[in-house]
């Protein structure tokens, strides 16, 4: 049996054991230490340095000094810098392989702090920049007609006045035609003259027989009808002229209103119109809130392997791909299941430039559905420098990962705001100071991110520094902006982390756009006054030629008032009816 | 490389039994193949400092097969998938899942469960293959050897200065 053992190799197999347990002993910070930068280096896809780390072994636990998370996207600064982590461990969890932290103390959390040499980056995110609304659209350029752009307008358009002119030119002629013709067909100036000679021919009849005196009265009666009927048709032309020309002398009113109209109907055409101010708040304020909407989702898709564990069923069995491992790991029910990574609770101070914010964040795992609970966070600060409040809240709630609910709502109050360039570089437009208050509620439900963020802002003061090319708009709007010293801005952000859309809405709006209406107004004003008075002197011409048409029309007016005159004169004429010789009296007398 | 190859021969040309140098490499082989830093491996070690196994063969044998196991990873996570994900097995599995010692051997990831059970139905095979296949080589291929021409020629080249080098530093184990 001896032939197959050898005792001594178990006093070697000890002093191995040993060894390995005084180099773990030994080595086990800088293992744990070389251990962490790696594994969250992968995770964050940028280097990730950490000054030490110190494991206790009773109670069973660790500090990590210096913790310092490049930022993917700048590695001249750390996206993260934490001072001290400080944690215990479950002894008898790590045997099953679980890490089980009860509470954990981060302390000195900073953001956006400067490394002293850039990280190295893993992955570099593609870079995906955020397009906000071209901020050359703030200001709308404003044009400015020379006489010689009037007149090119006129040349291109059909002038609805010449238009007019020409039909009333037309009809005028026509109606002249057709009444020269008429005054032919009417009892003319000799027709009436020949009941004159019959006037007098019955003046000179005085006395006589009866049957002379029976054929004068008859004679008279006839020579009455004759003019009476005369008098009617002369009547009814003249009504008939008189309808005539109260059409053309309303074309004629027309033809004098359609300057104004053609000039009105060029100016919309041609003229400036606030179309290009249509987003103020996208154009104001969407490059500094894209970018921070962009930021913000970058970070909640990185936080995502962290707070839920990406695993895949394969014959009904949950597997899981091992960090840094090969493989996969096929997972089976536990009797009391327990996630395999939970910090139970954490409490972290976080450094902001303004102050420290505390906070505490409860059930951070990868396994919220054996656990049961979400991850819950709440932080909250005040007497801050320049910030009165600032309350933040929320939670990741993976329980059921395919219906993920996601919650932030984040309150700051008196938040005293930064120099914050938000013109262009036809308006340069800076929002020296100002105090802002925050409300934000986000919610993203399986994936789709409902958003709304209030935002007012009081005691605010723009800065608008002197532009180059001063145009129009700019003095407007250096105005308009100069008396602003409140607003409010309204977004409202929708869709997927990958596609998602921000509507911003600001009252500045309103001020940017009645500073723009009030300009284009005014420039369209001029405009019309310009191109009215340029239609004016094109139709001079043609309307003089219509007016002469329409005075040549006045004679038609004139020979009709005469005859009827005449016809009037004749049957005012009184008749001396002849007197029967013994004075009797006839009836028509 | 010429170093391993003098190594090897120099094992086999031996007076080592044959028995020592086949279950060091069968050890060997479990070590090799499955990864290194697992709870089985430290019986494995066991095993290795205990019995009289052949040291040199082991750390000759880890090296070798450990170069093998990139090839058969493949074929260790299909393994370790199907025997994970049988029903049949699936009691066993959850009782072991939930002993402390099986969860820090991490029986559950498929590459481990694959290679261990590879190289635990190869072990036996290994052992007799090795064995008998060493005898042989000793009864008749190592003094045939010795006679041929080729023998002859090499007992002249670096490569046989190599190998006696070893001879005269090394002693078996």
């Amino acid at each position: 049996m001896m032939k197959w053992f050898r005792p001594k190799g178990i006093v070697a197999f000890i002093v191995v054991v040993a060894l390995l347990l005084c180099f773990w002993l030994v080595f086990i910070d800088l293992i744990a230490r070389s251990a962490m930068e790696k594994i969250a280096t992968s995770i964050v896809g940028a280097e990730v340095n950490i000054d030490h780390a110190d494991l206790r072994i009773s109670p069973l636990g660790l500090t990590v000094h210096g913790i310092q998370v490049t930022n993917p996207d700048n590695p001249q600064m750390n996206a993260l810098e934490v001072k001290d982590l400080i944690f215990s461990l479950e002894t008898a969890q790590l045997f099953l392989r679980k890490v089980i932290i009860d509470e954990m103390s981060i302390t000195g959390v900073a953001f956006a702090t400067k490394r002293k040499k850039p990280g190295a980056v893993v992955v570099r995110q593609k870079k995906e920049e955020y397009a906000p609304a071209k901020k050359e659209r703030l200001l709308p350029t404003m044009p400015s007609f020379s006489p010689d752009d009037i007149q090119n307008i006129l040349e291109k358009e059909d002038l609805k006045t010449l238009a007019l002119i020409q039909n009333a030119q037309q009809e005028t002629l026509k109606s002249r035609e057709s009444w020269q013709k008429k005054l032919d067909e009417l009892p003319d100036k000799a027709k009436l003259d020949k009941y004159k000679v019959r006037i007098e021919e019955l003046r000179k009849t005085k006395k006589g027989d009866a049957q002379s005196i029976l054929s004068a009265g008859s004679e008279i009666k006839s020579l009455q009808g004759d003019i009476k009927k005369d008098m009617r048709a002369l009547k009814q032309a003249q009504d008939q002229f008189n309808n005539d020309f109260a059409t053309i002398r309303s074309q004629m009113t027309q033809i004098k209103e359609a300057p104004g109209e053609d000039a009105r109907r060029m100016v919309k055409k041609y003229g400036p119109t606030p179309e290009g101010i249509r987003n103020i708040s996208a154009a104001l304020f969407g490059e500094n809130f894209g970018t921070w909407v962009e930021r913000s989702l970058r970070w909640y898709k990185r936080i995502g392997p962290i707070i839920q564990r990406a695993g895949e069923k394969r014959k009904d069995k949950e597997v899981t791909k091992p960090l840094r491992a090969k493989g996969v790991d096929v997972h089976f029910k536990e009797y009391t299941p327990l996630p395999d990574f939970l910090i139970r609770k954490a409490s972290a101070s976080v450094t902001l430039p303004q102050g420290i914010v505390k906070g505490k964040l409860n059930n951070i795992t990868n396994q919220q559905g054996i656990l049961g609970s979400p991850l819950t966070y709440n932080f909250s600060g005040d007497k801050l420098e320049g910030i009165k409040s600032l309350a933040i809240n929320g939670s990741f709630n993976r329980i059921d990962p395919l219906d993920a609910k996601d919650e932030l709502n984040l309150a700051l109050k008196g938040f005293r705001l930064p120099i914050v360039d938000i013109g262009s570089q036809t308006l340069p437009l800076t929002l020296e100071k100002g105090v802002a208050n925050l409300d934000m509620s986000a919610k993203i439900l399986k994936g789709e991110i409902e958003a709304d963020i209030l935002s007012t802002v009081s005691s605010a003061h723009f800065i608008i520094q002197d532009s180059k090319e001063k145009s129009m708009a700019y003095s407007s709007l250096s105005s308009a902006f100069s008396r602003i010293t409140d607003f409010s801005l309204k977004a409202h952000v929708t869709g997927t982390s990958e596609d998602y859309h921000v509507e911003l809405s600001s009252d500045l709006e309103k001020v940017v756009k009645g500073a723009i209406n009030n300009l284009t107004q005014s420039i369209a004003k001029n405009l019309e006054e310009e191109l009215r008075k340029a239609v004016q002197e094109k139709i001079n011409s043609p309307l003089n030629s219509l007016e002469n048409d329409v005075d040549s029309l006045g004679g038609v007016k004139n020979e009709l008032s005469g005859r009827i005159d005449i016809a009037d004169s004749l049957l005012q004429e009184k008749i001396p009816v002849p007197t029967p010789k013994g004075g009797l009296k006839l009836p028509f007398q | 490389m010429i170093r391993f190859f003098a190594k090897i021969l120099k094992i086999l040309n031996s007076e080592t039994d044959p028995y020592q140098i086949s279950l060091a490499l069968c050890l060997a082989m479990i070590a090799g193949i499955t990864p290194l830093f697992s709870l089985h491996n430290i019986a494995v070690l066991l095993l290795v400092l205990i019995l009289r196994v052949n040291l040199s063969t082991f750390i000759v044998g880890l090296a070798l097969f450990s170069g093998i196991a990139y090839i058969i990873d493949p074929l260790s996570h299909i393994t370790g998938l199907a025997l994970l994900t049988a029903n049949s097995m699936e009691g066993l599995w959850t009782t072991l899942y939930n002993i402390p010692i099986f969860k820090i051997e991490r029986f559950n990831n498929t590459i481990l469960m694959g290679s261990l059970v590879i190289s635990l139905v190869l072990f036996l095979p290994l052992y007799f293959l090795t064995k008998t296949a060493i005898i042989h080589y000793r009864e008749h291929v190592l003094a045939w050897v010795r006679k041929t021409r080729i023998m002859q020629m090499i007992k002249l080249s670096k490569f046989y200065k190599t190998y006696r080098s070893l001879s005269v530093l090394g002693g078996s184990s």
